[in-house]
């Protein structure tokens, strides 16, 4: 740790000195801009020869996609983003809510470890989706039903990183607060608490990807109201480019709310870079 | 914290007991709704029926032969892929745009395009699969690669190495842990996916028989399918890591599935 890693300070000073201003290391960087441009022009251009192909009729061409996305009704689509995306807001609190203290929990104490921690290992090989049948069994409304799937799916990867963030702290940390005198309090706010974060926002960003994928499957099997119905029911009603719109739409929210994780993980943990 | 703790290995079975017994009363006193799920015991014999049966073994055939194929071909196209986009900056230029347009997209939303895409069963079951485990093994790689000493490649071009020879003795032995990493998260995103794609849209399998059970109220067997998953789902997770130890055996402790 205390070795300065002098190749990389010399090549990072080198490149900057090279690069010059801001501007002059963009316009630098022009091929690579332009390859990144032909790669998405090269994917459309593929993907559209693909739809054109005898036995792929049924794909549709990325303009058609285009043309049903702005044929879209407006305020149906904004309901439907707005129920998904509400349905992942909730779980996601809930299990971050339960799921942050049962880790520091499991993760201080050896005895609440064995106690908690065994049915939580056992659950985890066990799919989230697999859970499907048994949530519509147990919850007569579709609503908690989806949020129950998507609070299941993300509290897994939270209580797990949670637990190994507290239970790898470094032993020198701990020590050094003790022989400072810090009280178990302290200790925990001004030790455990700064260390452990970054892992749990790391727990974080897992579980809200996981999240929307829950978010999705419940709402296809359930087939009423969200982003993942829209899209299964446009298969059902074999209006083929809408299921592209409802993907690309999943994906947007999905990486949206990633950058939202990350962004908040940069606000609260600004020591770590 | 505590490195050397041992544990209670009687409050784990202790554990596992409180949460059995918790189950058998919340249903037989029907509890809010939990009337509506099976009991332990329902279960235990709907497995012993289930797990002696013919239906089993060819549920478990058709998942595994599923999961392996679509994780063999995702690491067949991701690991090369992977290589080329982390160590050369021009084909990175070229393909990472798109994998990164598509990586947020999760393998479940790809079910309706994956039954557009092929029109039989098996094929997009697979598909989907592959989409699952394809991402994770490709960024992993990347990752692998991009984490290499860069003093390795000036030593590298000092001796005078080929390209070939940086790439066969610096960047697979380099990325080989993560690659590593990437195929043990994929795995278990594909039996995520495998569950979802068979209960859409399967005909046989062990996800088609949970949805199966539900459809035809055999309650208990969703409950029996679950845990084969989750076993059959562990034991694979227990393999790789395994291997994973075998062929990196310089890098023991950054693998976990």
């Amino acid at each position: 740790m205390a070795t300065v890693d002098y190749t990389r300070v010399i090549a990072s000073a080198q490149e900057r000195r090279a690069r010059g201003p801001r501007w002059r290391a963009l316009r630098s960087n022009v091929p690579g801009i332009l390859l990144r441009l032909v790669s998405i022009a090269l994917f459309l251009l593929i993907w559209s020869a693909f739809s054109l192909l005898p036995w792929a009729v049924q794909v549709p061409s990325p303009a058609d996609v285009l043309n049903s996305a702005l044929r879209l009704d407006a305020r149906e689509y904004a309901t439907d983003l707005w129920l998904s995306a509400s349905r992942v807001i909730l779980g996601f609190a809930v299990a971050a809510i339960v799921g942050i203290p049962l880790g520091i929990l499991i993760g201080y104490s050896q005895i609440l470890r064995d106690l908690l921690f065994t049915p939580v290992e056992l659950l985890r090989p066990v799919p989230p989706i697999a859970w499907i049948p048994l949530a519509i069994l147990f919850f007569p409304a579709i609503d908690w039903m989806i949020i129950f799937l998507t609070f299941y799916g993300a509290f897994f990867p939270i209580v797990y990183n949670t637990v190994a963030g507290v239970s790898n702290i470094r032993a020198t940390y701990l020590r050094a607060g003790q022989s400072l005198g810090a009280s178990k309090w302290t200790l925990f706010w001004e030790v455990v608490l700064p260390a452990t974060l970054p892992v749990i926002f790391t727990g974080l960003y897992i579980a809200i990807g996981v999240a929307w994928l829950m978010v999705v499957a419940g709402e296809m099997i359930a087939n009423k109201g969200g982003i993942g119905a829209m899209t299964w029911q446009s298969y059902q009603t074999t209006q083929y480019p809408m299921i592209f719109v409802g993907m690309a739409s999943i994906g947007v929210l999905g990486y949206m709310s990633s950058l939202l994780v990350r962004g908040l993980a940069r606000l609260v943990i600004r020591w770590e870079s | 914290m505590q490195q050397s703790r041992r544990g209670y290995p009687l409050l784990r079975i202790l554990s596992l007991a409180l949460i059995v017994a918790a189950w058998d009363l919340l249903v037989r006193f029907r509890i809010y709704r939990f009337g509506y799920i099976p009991s332990p015991e329902s279960v235990v014999s709907a497995g012993a029926q289930y797990l002696t049966s013919d239906v089993f073994v060819t549920d478990t055939v058709a998942s595994t032969i599923r999961i392996i194929a679509a994780w063999g071909m995702s690491a067949a196209i991701g690991i090369p892929l992977g290589l080329l986009i982390g160590w050369k900056a021009w084909f990175s230029n070229l393909t990472f745009p798109v994998v990164e347009v598509l990586r947020p997209i999760p393998p479940i939303a790809w079910i309706p395009a994956g039954i557009l895409f092929f029109s039989q069963i098996e094929l997009s079951v697979i598909f989907i699969c592959f989409i699952g485990s394809f991402f994770p093994i490709v960024l992993n790689t990347i990752v692998g690669v991009r984490l290499i000493d860069r003093t390795h490649f000036r030593a590298a071009s000092c001796l005078g190495a080929r390209d070939w020879q940086v790439f066969r003795d610096i960047i697979i032995p380099g990325a080989l842990p993560s690659i590593i990493v990437g195929l043990a998260v994929g795995m278990g995103i594909n039996w995520m996916a495998l569950v979802a794609a068979e209960m859409i849209a399967g005909d046989r399998g062990l996800g088609y028989r949970i949805w199966e059970a539900y459809s035809l109220a055999q309650y208990p067997r969703i409950v029996v399918a679950m845990v084969v998953i989750g076993a059959i789902g562990a034991l694979m997770s227990i393999i790789i890591r395994y291997l994973g130890h075998k062929i990196v055996p310089w890098q023991q402790s950054t693998i976990r599935a």
